[in-house]
């Protein structure tokens, strides 16, 4: 496995990004190496997503909420259905309430709307990998 | 009465009815609660406005279905508090007498129209009312009920300030906190959600401003919340602070009139404050619909395993493993939903045991009055929940131990005076969780139970001889109050006392699937203890196998289980036996009963079971093990029906029989008979 390489910002740990816009990972990509994270898997869809949450247990996962196939709230569902423990944030393009509140209702930890700006993501997903892993709601 | 009606159909009319009635008694219910609490604390104001609400709902209703008899005497009272509260008067003993004649006249009208009769009059319970009114004071008859209590909270909904007024009492914090968002927070309302989401496991939340379904939310910059604790602040602070949420966080105590005000332009009810436990805003349901619910999750079940075994016989075939995985997911999702689902219906069916546990406070307070003693009432564990089939039958049971606690546990004050005791005499009911089941424990600090009596008594009365009467212990003698007939009693009181009752008592436990014990000190008091378990919708059970078939009983009428042999089995009269630890206990053979095929006697056990405080042994070819069933009804045609308590189904799908032991040991007996007259 690669070198994880840990920025000076807080501990390292490894995400899984599920968007199905390409432009999106990237720069939430961004956003999660800056931490000192890394990426070790992109999804595009619902179901890519749960099957890679099987395989690499990543420690976060950013889940876009409206994604082909499968949607992020049902990936989500699937994904906790496995791993009660897992931290999600979803993203999601402003005007999704509905969306967001049932995922947050689901399990998932916070959540982010597009557009956002880097140093707010960031505090955010700081806040749930270093959150104790208590429900968001 | 009714006449306002003939717009709706029969069956509506019929439905409205019985919504009226259900809700009156609840009302007279309460009212008497409310009576009696201030019997005990006649300074308490806020009591006092809760029985003139109640009082005014039930006037609205009655006159609105021309009930007006009570009606009108529901206006008597109202003149009666607002006498009482214009006067500042403490509540004095004739007026509370009055009250609760007033209400106990207002019960017997409401019986007696609901079958029919409404032509009761209420001019004589009114002359009462305007007698005292008129003695009171010299100007009488005002009818300004429109008067407004004073109280702190005005500024709040009758139900925020309700809900404050209690928290106060309880001795909660009253607080407000305010919370400045984040200034890239986004989708407020979401925000707004969360907080008070997490606020609300530290505390209850009264009340939300702006209102988090008001447009405002997205433009606010603050959050305020009143919210009712006991938590200490850095709780609160850890709840209410979510990253990227809440910017800065003030918690301040909310007491004076002024918070209050200040709040009251954008304060809203929040969906909590909605759904608040205030008994009024509880939702009525017929106990068959959520029966019906509970059925339906069993057929769900059902329905998930077989798409379980889908994606299990899916494995080996051809299709891509990815296909299957999934399907596998879904399932064990689904699975987690139906898991949440029935605990969600079983829940429904919960109430807490106060539904019963409240009418006992008169009762006791009537029966002291006329058997001229003097006992009184203690209650734990009122919020005890319980499924209300079994609350709604504990009330017969609970009545007659009460009942006979107060004619034969507690003495007359001389007696107890005597025995050093004090003169009142105290009867503890409590309820409580013991493992998975509940415990509803009636004692009380009289006479306790004579033993020695009780035992000549039962040989006087023919049930045991002199032989077994020296056999038993004095716990186990205890047990023959059980028995019906057997009364130490020398004299019959009114309510008690006949040597009926207790075991009844004991027979309506059982059929709640619960064990009662009693427990006596001579001199000390008694203890009767029930045992019941939280719900009839789902047994704790013991599966075992007859002849390749799965069958179970309650794991509460198991007592244990033993491996057959040749050493512990024999044959009495032609009857197989167990002779267990010098007991000899019947056995029936399960496949004999079931008439199912008999397969080579290999190594068999015998489940020992107690069925109406007898112990029977059933043959069964092997154990499978304990499980939670979820009981279905069986269909009454069913086949051998009167031997099976109701069915299940397990986790594979398949039906599985609840055997009915007492049944099974009834059918047994009666097969012996007629193989006999046979022979």
């Amino acid at each position: 496995m690669e070198q994880l390489p840990v920025g000076n910002q807080g501990p390292a740990f490894r995400c899984l990004i599920a968007d199905d816009s390409e432009f999106a990972r990237k720069t939430i990509g961004k956003i999660i190496t800056s931490l000192g994270g890394s990426i070790i898997g992109e999804a595009t869809t619902g179901n890519e997503a749960v099957t890679m949450y099987e395989e690499l247990r990543p420690d976060l996962v950013l889940m876009d909420v409206t994604m082909p196939e499968l949607d992020g709230v049902s990936a989500l569902r699937m994904i906790l259905a496995e791993d009660e423990a897992a931290k999600v944030v979803v993203v999601s393009a402003m005007g999704h309430k509905e969306m967001i509140w049932k995922a947050l209702c689901m399990g998932a930890k916070h959540y982010i709307t597009k557009p956002y700006a880097s140093g707010y993501a960031g505090m955010v997903i700081q806040s749930v990998i270093r959150g104790n892993g208590g429900r968001a709601v | 009465m009714w006449d306002n009606f003939d717009h709706i159909s029969e069956s509506e009319l019929e439905e409205l009815k019985k919504s009226f009635y259900a809700q009156s008694y609840e009302i007279v219910e309460k009212l008497q609660d409310a009576l009696l609490q201030i019997a005990e604390r006649p300074d308490d104001c806020d009591m006092l406005a809760t029985v003139k609400r109640h009082v005014h709902t039930l006037k609205g209703d009655a006159l609105s279905v021309g009930l007006t008899s009570v009606g009108s005497i529901c206006h008597g009272i109202e003149d009666l508090l607002t006498n009482l509260s214009r006067n500042a008067n403490l509540v004095s003993e004739p007026a509370m007498e009055l009250l609760f004649t007033s209400i106990d006249v207002i019960y017997q009208f409401l019986v007696a129209s609901e079958i029919g009769n409404d032509s009761s009059s209420a001019d004589a319970i009114m002359e009462k009312i305007s007698a005292y009114l008129r003695e009171e004071n010299s100007v009488t008859k005002v009818t300004d009920i429109g008067q407004k209590e004073r109280t702190v909270f005005h500024a709040f909904t009758e139900c925020q300030r309700l809900q404050l007024q209690k928290a106060q009492q309880d001795g909660r914090e009253l607080l407000e906190i305010e919370i400045t968002f984040h200034e890239l927070c986004s989708e407020k309302n979401i925000a707004a959600c969360m907080i008070i989401q997490r606020l609300s496991s530290a505390g209850e939340i009264v009340a939300v401003a702006p209102a988090i379904d008001s447009e405002d939310i997205e433009t606010a910059k603050t959050l305020r919340c009143v919210l009712t604790t006991r938590e200490n602040e850095g709780l609160l602070r850890q709840s209410a602070y979510i990253a990227g949420i809440t910017d800065t966080l003030q918690i301040r105590p909310l007491q004076c009139e002024d918070d209050v005000l200040a709040l009251e332009k954008n304060l809203s009810a929040t969906p909590a404050a909605r759904l608040s436990k205030l008994e009024n805003e509880l939702m009525r349901v017929e106990p068959e619909k959520v029966d019906r619910i509970m059925n339906l999750v069993g057929e769900l079940i059902i329905g998930r395993s077989m798409i379980e075994q889908i994606a299990r016989d899916l494995e080996g075939e051809s299709v891509s493993s990815t296909l299957s995985a999934r399907l596998f997911r879904a399932t064990a999702y689904v699975e987690r939903i139906v898991a949440d689902l029935q605990k969600s219906a079983m829940k429904m069916r919960m109430v807490p045991v106060n539904q019963i546990f409240r009418r006992f406070p008169k009762m006791v307070r009537d029966l002291s009055s006329h058997s001229g003693k003097k006992v009184s009432i203690e209650i734990y564990g009122r919020e005890t929940e319980l499924d209300k089939k079994i609350v709604d039958a504990l009330g017969e049971p609970l009545s007659h131990i009460i009942r006979n606690a107060v004619d034969h546990g507690i003495e007359h004050p001389e007696e107890r005076k005597r025995s050093g005791k004090p003169e009142g005499g105290v009867i503890t009911l409590r309820a409580y969780h013991e493992a998975s089941q509940i415990v509803i424990e009636v004692s009380d600090d009289g006479r306790g139970v004579d033993v020695a009596a009780l035992k000549r008594k039962a040989v006087e009365s023919g049930f045991i001889d002199i032989a077994e009467r020296d056999k038993l212990t004095d716990s186990a003698a205890m047990n023959l109050v059980f028995l019906s007939g057997l009364s130490t009693s020398s004299s019959v009181g009114e309510t008690s006392g006949r040597g009926v009752g207790m075991d009844a008592v004991k027979a309506s436990i059982q059929a709640l699937k619960g064990i009662t014990f009693v427990d006596s000190l001579p001199g000390k008091g008694t203890t009767f203890r029930m045992r019941l378990p939280l719900t009839l919708a789902v047994i704790k059970a013991l599966l075992f196998e007859v002849s390749g078939s799965q069958y179970a009983i309650p794991i509460s009428s198991v007592v244990e289980a033993v491996s057959a042999s040749n050493d512990n089995l024999t044959t009495i009269d032609g009857r197989d036996a167990l002779v267990l630890r010098e007991q000899v206990i019947p056995v029936i053979n399960l496949k004999v009963l079931f008439d199912l095929k008999r397969t080579e006697d290999h190594k068999q056990v015998i489940i020992v079971a107690s069925a109406r405080s007898r112990h029977i042994g059933l043959r069964a070819d092997r154990l499978v093990g304990q499980q939670e069933l979820v009981i279905k009804s069986v269909p009454e045609n069913f086949t051998q029906s009167d031997l099976v308590a109701g069915a299940s189904i397990l986790g594979d799908g398949r039906a599985i029989l609840i055997l009915d032991v007492a049944a099974a040991y009834r059918k047994a007996i009666e097969r012996e008979m007629n193989k006999e007259v046979v022979a």
